[in-house]
């Protein structure tokens, strides 16, 4: 990490972006803004003079995401930004693509409507641990700063502490292993053929249910409650799939994967704050005839079982950070690796799955600050080849699921949420 | 014991989801939903608008010309050089080079014109006329030092072309109903310009005014045209006609 000092207390750093971010910032575009949510909404509503300066305080604490991001000749790398970002207004359509390289901007934006606190994540910049981290900072530093909390988390990141090193590291990179043998890629999956809508339109639909009653059914299947929703949502396109006619049905004959980001901070020990997630793909072959929902169950519960592990999440962080690391790559120039970076991007990514699932798990917060908070939700990117996917959170017994889509179709969340319900799941629906 | 009476939340009937209180149509399935209360109002979660980072603001259409013109410009400027540069280090002199020189200040001249002074029609006319008058004295001269066929060919052919092109947009422009007619006008200029420039030609060639191969265009474009012109001076509603019988 290069850094410069220019003022007493400020230092100018620039460092290099790390091997998911490098991808998603080749891939970045209107279509795919590779921006990810955060929000909580509050009891009480927002005030904005309070929240920018709540803003203003933690930022130091994240100097990793005070950040602007440069075009070098090789490739993008961020520089400090000692800007300040301001608090904006929601929007009805959220997730839209931001300037990441416009002079200035910071690579995420907070905004507030009503009782909400929103932020949007450039996801080069983080993934959701990092932008959970973030957003509970604000959160707490906005409560401190309107009603004088006294107490002290010990899991929230405070303005006053000092930034650990390790937060900065590229924890891909750190766990590379040339000697292991890359990640095979997977044959094409299904995309269903909805047209999309304009540019820049992302409808949400988000799901609420008891997260008691969730667990309660993934326990009845004996799995996770993200494999059993990996499971609906595979159930769901399958029957998207199968209630085309014939002809149609053939020629969109593929498999059916779900793509599931792993946080890799529990298998790989780090404190990073930047990203590090892969993924994994469970899904059935509809090629092989109609699953019943207990063999689509079966799939996705030995899938996860055998690929959820460090030596095979190992095989992918090799073959992502090879390609980075070579030096034929590294010779070019980055407006020619900028031409080939999206067939890159859908070709180890976009064309392997059909759906996007994407679980934050239980957000908690303690008892007192729990009284001030209503509600948590997750946001997944817009997807333009999936054209819908879905990020679920946890908090205070409630499960919100989000369906983010860039089309007009409402097949699969009427499907999806309809299977819930008819497994004994009360959902109750709220739209943009 | 006090009894908590919990409002049941209005449902869809098809999907089974709950919605919130005033929503009337299943987000899910936008069939009605059962149990709406009269004047609830649902709560709203959005914004009505989008509402963006704040971005650069998009570029007028007089910035987007600009920018065209300055795009234009540096990518003649590129072959400009290279043509100079080589002229300059195989001959030593610029010989060749100012042939393609002048004919890429006139490709940077004709677009000049139309993306600066858009809405200024007689300023792009003059401009467009008085670029080829510019580009064809320079051929002329550059070609051996003495300006000669300049006048005996290039601008009296060019009037002619002018007086014609003028003639034609004026005759079309003011038709009150379009359609054969500016066909036929179109014609009828073609061959009053190749009758011009047979004369000129003949007379700068044969030093006398006569008449050669333009009458072959000629009678061609006039016979043609006025064939236009009778059907659609004749038959007013010709093309509604056509379509009708061939049911497009």
């Amino acid at each position: 990490m290069h850094t410069e000092a220019i003022h007493e207390t400020e230092e100018i750093h620039t460092y290099r972006l790390d091997n998911a971010a490098t991808l998603y910032s080749l891939a970045s575009s209107h279509r795919i803004p590779v921006m990810f949510r955060l929000s909580a909404s509050l009891v009480e509503p927002i005030k904005i003079i309070t929240l920018q300066q709540a803003l203003d305080n933690i930022l130091v604490r994240f100097p990793y995401y005070r950040v602007n991001q440069k075009t070098g000749l090789f490739w993008f790398y961020w520089k400090s930004n000692f800007g300040k970002p301001k608090v904006i207004v929601d929007s009805k359509y959220p997730c839209k693509k931001m300037p990441i390289r416009k002079k200035g901007i910071f690579p995420f934006r907070v905004r507030a409507f009503k009782n909400r606190i929103a932020v949007e994540f450039h996801h080069s910049l983080t993934d959701g641990t990092g932008g959970l981290t973030f957003l509970k900072a604000l959160i707490f530093e906005y409560l401190k700063l309107k009603k004088g909390i006294e107490e002290d988390p010990t899991d929230i990141f405070r303005p006053e502490q000092t930034v650990d090193p390790e937060e900065y590291e590229d924890a891909y990179k750190k766990n590379y292993d040339k000697t292991y043998p890359s990640f095979s890629r997977p044959s094409r999956a299904l995309h269903l053929p909805y047209k999309l809508e304009k540019k820049g339109i992302y409808n949400i639909i988000t799901g609420i249910m008891p997260v008691e009653d969730v667990l309660k059914l993934a326990k009845k299947h004996n799995v996770t409650l993200t494999e059993l929703l990996a499971a609906v949502y595979i159930d769901t396109i399958q029957e998207i799939l199968f209630s085309f006619p014939e002809r149609k049905r053939k020629k969109y004959l593929k498999p059916i994967r779900i793509m599931i980001p792993v946080n890799l901070r529990s298998m790989f020990p780090s404190k990073t704050m930047r990203n590090f997630i892969l993924y994994v793909t469970p899904g059935i072959d509809p090629r092989l005839g109609h699953h019943s929902f207990e063999e689509i169950i079966k799939e996705v519960y030995h899938y996860m079982r055998i690929e959820v592990n460090d030596k095979y999440i190992n095989k992918q962080i090799k073959r992502n950070v090879r390609g980075e690391l070579h030096p034929l790559v590294r010779a070019t120039p980055l407006f020619i690796k900028k031409l080939g970076a999206r067939a890159v991007y859908n070709g180890i990514g976009q064309n392997s799955f059909s759906g996007v699932l994407t679980n934050l798990g239980r957000v908690t917060f303690t008892e007192t600050l729990k009284e001030d908070i209503l509600d948590f939700q997750f946001m997944p990117s817009p997807n333009a080849s999936t054209k819908t996917s879905s990020a679920i959170a946890s908090y205070n017994g409630m499960l919100y699921m989000n369906f983010g889509r860039v089309v007009k179709e409402t097949d699969v969340e009427r499907i999806f949420f309809s299977k819930l319900k008819k497994m004994g799941i009360a959902v109750k629906i709220e739209t943009n | 014991m006090k009894q908590i009476k919990v409002k049941k939340m209005p449902y869809c009937s098809k999907c089974g989801v709950e919605v919130d209180q005033g929503v009337e149509k299943c987000p899910l399935c936008q069939l009605p939903i059962n149990g709406v209360e009269e004047e609830a109002i649902p709560p709203k979660r959005y914004p009505d608008v989008p509402v963006e980072h704040p971005e650069k603001a998009p570029m007028t259409t007089e910035q987007k010309r600009v920018r065209a013109w300055e795009i234009v410009g540096a990518t003649l400027l590129i072959p400009f050089l290279i043509v100079v540069f080589t002229d300059l280090i195989v001959n030593e002199t610029v010989s060749w080079a100012r042939f393609p020189m002048i004919a890429l200040l006139l490709a940077w001249m004709l677009t000049t014109f139309p993306l600066l002074f858009a809405k200024r029609p007689l300023v792009i006319i003059t401009g467009e006329v008085l670029s080829v008058l510019i580009f064809l004295v320079l051929v002329d001269y550059l070609h051996d030092w003495v300006i000669d066929w300049f006048y005996r060919l290039a601008l009296p052919n060019l009037a002619v072309l002018i007086l014609i092109a003028s003639a034609v947009t004026i005759l079309s422009t003011q038709a009150k109903r379009k359609g054969a007619n500016i066909a036929a006008f179109i014609l009828f200029g073609i061959g009053a310009l190749n009758l011009g420039l047979d004369l000129i030609i003949m007379s700068s060639l044969a030093e006398t005014i006569t008449m050669k191969w333009s009458l072959f265009v000629l009678v061609p474009c006039f016979i043609i045209g006025g064939f236009l012109l009778y059907l659609h001076y004749r038959f007013k509603n010709l093309n509604q006609d056509i379509k009708e019988r061939l049911q497009m």
